[in-house]
């Protein structure tokens, strides 16, 4: 059976980028300091075709890697640009950490949890509330987000996703065969998640964030002055080039944020069973090509689909059949019996594209526009 | 009298601080029914509890005298020691998993099969010197008889909390899963205590 299309027309797609444009307006006005506004215009005319030409040609992760690998992209340099306003530096001195003020980025809210109900006390030195990066307001985001989208944070929300799913398909070939179905494949990211977990236990401090996170490299990092940083130093590097580009590249996964990542791992556990969109297979119109499980870059799909599935697309855009599609509470269709012009628009995989892309954009205005001000002034 | 007891009792949500890294790995990565994890807790708490009646009669023995002789620097050694030690047990027990027939997979398999290592593991967490530990330990000052009877009613307080274990055998369902990812755990955590809480820390044994 061949797949029908899923493009929309132009007055369907017209509607779904109006309502999109209120919280694109909405954050974007906002996010912009002075000088910004015409950046802050630049990158919304951005979001706004990207979202057109995904809705207009149906085709899901084409577009939506675009958005996630520049998302990855324009974090870095606004972030390093307020670290060294801050402190003068990349490097992490003493003193923020004594005065708990890093940056908590969302990656650790999996290995803060268990102490802070077992100690009730919060093994991160990083402002609690008060500031973007603070940990109440990581923790709403996360909450919201988690609600919403489930693991499709990992492919829509995620700063730091797009490094490695960018380098995922910058290959035709797989030239490295990582399989989906082996069973190390399938246990890593939970004992990974476990082993961070526990680990930081011993010692009542990240063990992620001090040996094992590979954006170090492109965040902040310990100056290596003794042995213990040096090794950290020389694990970040191999990490952050093994994991998020060349092993990526070789066999076309997500290797970090499909195996190594525990904030994903969580979200597979936890995320994907309360978030309401979902992917689903239609059993009855499978062919059983394979074509799903080869490109699956996040290890996802065995033979069924698991719960770290990141509702990328990929495997949507590329089944021929049109077996695959995103669910709402397991439907896919939410008003079958309306006029064939509402039920095509407000299928669930148009309304989850419209809350995840909401979702990036929220997350990623500020500090795109504020990259884009840097990078110009810059040349 | 049973100042230890509640001591233990109180204390105990710390202890699972160290127990629990070693303990959960180790009981998943073997996945036991209910009987068969009734024994290994059972083995692991006997390890536990050998190295508190230890501790008890040598505290006892010595009163404070020890205590005071317990710079930090020398119970900085104990603990990059006893780190090092459990790191390499559990490496070893990761390895015997593998399925490698020869090599090192078959050597671990034969010096740290599953019991030896459910007793040893056990040992070395009665033997930490984690904060509840230490607390107990000040409290000691009568005797070795009586040490070791305080050290057995904290043993018993602490040891509580190690009950949950034995839920393990409840999610037979996912065993395989859970023993997969128990089996992971085990290497990582191994090498995390041997490597980067021991190896990379001996910088400090000068002081
Ligand atoms: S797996 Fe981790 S790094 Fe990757 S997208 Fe998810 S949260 Fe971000
Ligand atoms: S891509 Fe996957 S779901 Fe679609 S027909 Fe092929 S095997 Fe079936
Ligand atoms: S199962 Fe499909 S949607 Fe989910 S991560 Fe894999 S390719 Fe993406």
């Amino acid at each position: 059976m061949k797949k029908t299309s899923s493009a929309l027309s132009i007055p369907q797609v017209l509607i779904l980028l109006a309502i999109y444009i209120l919280p694109l307006m909405f954050f974007g006005i906002n996010a912009a300091g002075s000088g910004e506004l015409p950046y802050a215009l630049i990158y919304g005319l951005y979001l706004l075709t990207l979202l057109f030409l995904m809705f207009k040609t149906g085709k899901i992760s084409k577009y939506r890697r675009i958005f996630f690998v520049s998302m990855a992209l324009l974090f870095f340099p606004a972030f390093i640009h307020d670290l060294i306003i801050e402190r003068g530096t990349m490097l992490i001195p003493q003193s923020t950490v004594v005065n708990n003020e890093n940056p908590f980025c969302h990656i650790v809210i999996p290995i803060t949890m268990i102490p802070m109900i077992l100690k009730k006390m919060v093994i991160f030195p990083g402002r609690l509330m008060g500031h973007y990066t603070s940990i109440y307001s990581m923790l709403v985001i996360w909450v919201f987000m988690t609600i919403s989208l489930g693991r499709g944070w990992c492919s829509w929300v995620c700063f730091y996703g797009g490094w490695d799913d960018g380098c995922s398909r910058i290959s035709q070939k797989t030239k490295l065969h990582m399989d989906n179905r082996a069973p190390w494949i399938r246990n890593l990211p939970k004992a990974m998640l476990l082993f961070v977990v526990l680990g930081s236990l011993i010692t009542l401090t990240s063990i992620y964030c001090e040996w094992l996170c590979p954006f170090k490299l492109i965040t902040e990092f310990e100056s290596p002055t003794n042995l213990r940083n040096t090794v950290a130093l020389i694990l970040m590097i191999v990490l952050f080039f093994g994991t998020l580009i060349i092993l990526p590249i070789l066999s076309r996964r997500r290797v970090n944020c499909g195996l190594l990542c525990p904030f994903g791992a969580m979200q597979g556990l936890i995320g994907s069973k309360i978030a309401p969109f979902k992917v689903k297979m239609d059993k009855s119109l499978c062919i059983s090509c394979g074509q799903c499980e080869k490109h699956c870059p996040s290890f996802s799909m065995g033979k069924n689909i698991r719960s770290s599935c990141t509702l990328c697309g990929e495997c949507i855009d590329l089944c021929p059949t049109g077996a695959l599609d995103i669910h709402l509470r397991g439907k896919k269709r939410i008003f079958p019996k309306a006029p064939a012009f509402f039920k095509e628009l407000l299928q669930p995989r148009n309304l989850f594209i419209l809350a995840a892309f909401t979702g990036g954009t929220i997350i990623s205005y500020s500090f795109a526009i504020h990259s884009l001000k840097l990078l110009v002034n810059l040349f | 009298m049973l100042e230890p007891l509640l001591l233990g009792l109180s204390t105990g949500p710390s202890c699972m601080i160290f127990c629990g890294p070693v303990a959960l790995p180790l009981f998943m990565s073997d996945m036991k029914e209910h009987r068969g994890q009734g024994a290994a807790l059972l083995r692991f708490l006997t390890g536990r509890l050998i190295g508190y009646i230890l501790a008890g009669f040598i505290l006892g023995l010595t009163g404070q005298l020890l205590l005071n002789y317990l710079s930090p620097l020398v119970k900085d050694r104990f603990m990059l020691i006893s780190y090092m030690l459990v790191g390499l047990m559990m490496l070893l027990r990761g390895l015997a998993f593998l399925p490698k027939e020869k090599g090192l997979c078959q050597k671990a398999r034969k010096v740290m099969p599953q019991k030896r290592a459910e007793l040893f593991l056990g040992l070395a967490t009665g033997l930490n010197l984690c904060p509840p530990f230490l607390a107990m330990a000040t409290r000691v000052t009568q005797g070795p008889v009586k040490g070791m009877f305080s050290f057995f009613l904290f043993f018993i307080g602490t040891s509580i909390y190690l009950v949950v274990l034995m839920l393990l055998p409840f999610l037979k369902k996912h065993k395989e899963a859970l023993q997969g990812i128990g089996r992971i755990t085990m290497l990582m955590m191994g090498g995390y205590f041997f490597f980067f809480l021991g190896i990379l820390q001996l910088g400090r044994w000068q002081g």
